[in-house]
């Protein structure tokens, strides 16, 4: 290897006859690179050049240091360093005299034995590549044999749903009609359920996944049969409640029950959050904990001394007074409530939304037996003890905890009946 | 700064065409690689100097396996910046 130096001059002329341009050109261009280069990488802090390499500027950072003569230490300031970071390209060029050369093993053995490790891993990629193959050829065994039967891949039983419901669409409003659609669904529920048992028998990974879907699509079964079965006549505001959602489900058809899947999954998740933060988070001592979640205000305790009432008090004044507005439309309707699950005593830390929450399967539901209760209850956050509590029994078109409109209209009363109470 | 936006900034300095100024931003480079593959140095006044070093042959040894590998030698690229661009980057406010 000759380890010259090669100097500017010697570059340029380098370029000149590689371009063909005169000295002074190229001159001009390495002067104008190296400024440009330079002025960049300080404003910027990085240059790349393709096919070259990347200018970079480093901070270091200040480090204490030792005077090897004086044995003193002192301090260097952080400071900026400029590095150059080679591209590949560059690197093979510069390398090319010793590219021939490889890496050699020197215990004589073959180069790379990972052997012991390919083991370990290969059975659970087996597994994982057998069972694939088992649904895959389930899947298609299934299709190939009973085509009429294709309900039983989850990606059928998804496009069944909007099929289910389009048919409903002009039927909301006759009864007969209703019946009889839902009359001509039960064949469809009971083949699902079919292909489930065998489902079961043979592969358990098709029963997880089918799972999650079916869910939703016998949660809308169940909520069809509620509008042909339960509509009470008296009750006007619970039938207009179920044309609106109806209407509105067949509006966005498809869609929309993407995005309800997606809403279910996210409406567990945050009641399970919710619960767990009731639960462990006693409002009593802490009002500002309460402020936080003003669902949890008529869970404050059952009157036992006037600390109780002071925490719910600093609550109710969160209230916004528009939401009240406009939550007094939805609260005029009022339910009657005649038929009662159960009755509960209050007893110490007893509260509605508890009771709402194991009744019902959300804590905003307590709303329904607040009303149910009205007349023992005068503020929904102090339940004297020994209060005797009706459970109502409620529709499933107003507890339905999958349907986010029952959750909004329950946060509506919510709302109302607080800001009645703060009043 | 990336390689469009410097050959841009030059072309405009030096009143040439993109095509140009990328044609002779090109061979600047490979000039310089070039000279590198063969062991020279090559400095550039006032900005730095691109060094061709000889790394020797080592032995390693794969921690898990314990097997012993000659690594071959190599050439690799160092650039030493000047004086003048680096006391101009020290100074320079700290950047990110």
């Amino acid at each position: 290897m000759n380890n010259e130096k090669i100097s500017s001059l010697g570059l340029i002329a380098e370029l000149s006859q590689q371009t063909g341009m005169p000295k002074k050109a190229t001159t001009a261009f390495i002067k104008q690179l190296e400024e440009t280069i330079h002025e960049a990488l300080l404003k910027d802090g990085i240059v790349k050049i393709k096919g070259f390499g990347t200018f970079k500027i480093a901070w270091h950072e200040s480090r204490e240091s030792v005077n090897v003569q004086t044995g003193e230490r002192y301090e260097i300031a952080g400071h900026n360093k400029v590095t150059f970071i080679p591209d590949d390209e560059l690197k093979n060029i510069v390398n090319t005299p010793y590219a021939h050369l490889m890496t050699v093993d020197m215990d004589g053995n073959e180069i790379k034995k990972p052997q012991p490790d390919a083991p370990e891993e290969d059975p659970r990629m087996k597994r994982f590549s057998e069972q694939a193959e088992e649904i895959l050829s389930l899947i298609s065994g299934m299709q190939d044999l009973k085509p009429e039967k294709t309900a039983k891949t989850p990606v059928v039983v998804i496009d069944e749903q909007p099929a289910a419901i389009i048919p409903e669409k002009p039927s909301a409003d006759s009864f007969q009609n209703t019946e009889i659609q839902h009359n001509e669904e039960i064949p469809e529920v009971a083949e699902t359920s079919d292909t489930d048992i065998k489902n079961k028998g043979t592969e358990k990974v098709v029963i997880k996944e089918e799972a999650p879907v079916k869910q939703p699509v016998i949660v809308k079964k169940e909520f069809i049969t509620n509008t042909a079965t339960t509509p009470q006549p008296e009750d006007i505001t619970e039938n207009e409640l179920v044309e609106r959602m109806e209407a509105h489900s067949v509006k966005k058809k498809k869609a929309w029950l993407y995005i309800l899947l997606i809403i279910i999954a996210a409406a567990i998740l945050g009641v399970g959050v919710w619960y767990c933060i009731t639960r462990y988070y006693v409002p009593a001592s802490n009002p500002s904990g309460v402020m936080e979640n003003p669902a949890s205000l008529p869970a404050a305790p059952v009157q036992s001394s006037d600390s109780a009432k002071k925490t719910g008090q600093p609550v109710q004044a969160e209230k916004p007074v528009a939401a009240a507005a406009s939550a007094s439309q939805s609260a005029d309707g009022q339910r009657i409530y005649r038929e009662f699950i159960t009755t509960e005593i209050t007893t110490q830390g007893s509260r509605l939304t508890l009771m709402a929450l194991k009744y019902y399967g959300h804590k905003v539901f307590w709303v329904y037996i607040y009303e149910a209760n009205k007349t023992k209850i005068p503020n929904p956050a102090i339940i004297p003890v020994g209060t005797k509590i009706n459970i109502p029994k409620l529709g499933d078109d107003l507890i339905n905890l999958h349907n986010p409109k029952c959750l909004q209209n329950a946060s509506k009363l919510q709302t109302h009946y607080l800001s009645l109470t703060q009043q | 700064m990336n390689n469009k936006e410097l050959i841009a900034d030059l072309a405009g300095r030096l009143e040439l065409t993109k095509e140009q100024t990328s044609a002779l931003l090109e061979a600047t480079v490979n000039a310089i690689a070039n000279e590198l593959s063969k062991g020279n140095s090559v400095n550039m006044q006032g900005f730095g100097v691109f060094e061709a070093r000889r790394k020797e042959e080592r032995l390693s040894v794969n921690p898990r396996t314990k097997a012993r590998t000659m690594v071959p030698p190599k050439q690799v690229v160092v650039f030493k910046p000047s004086n003048s661009l680096k006391d101009k980057a020290k100074d320079s406010p700290r950047h990110e």
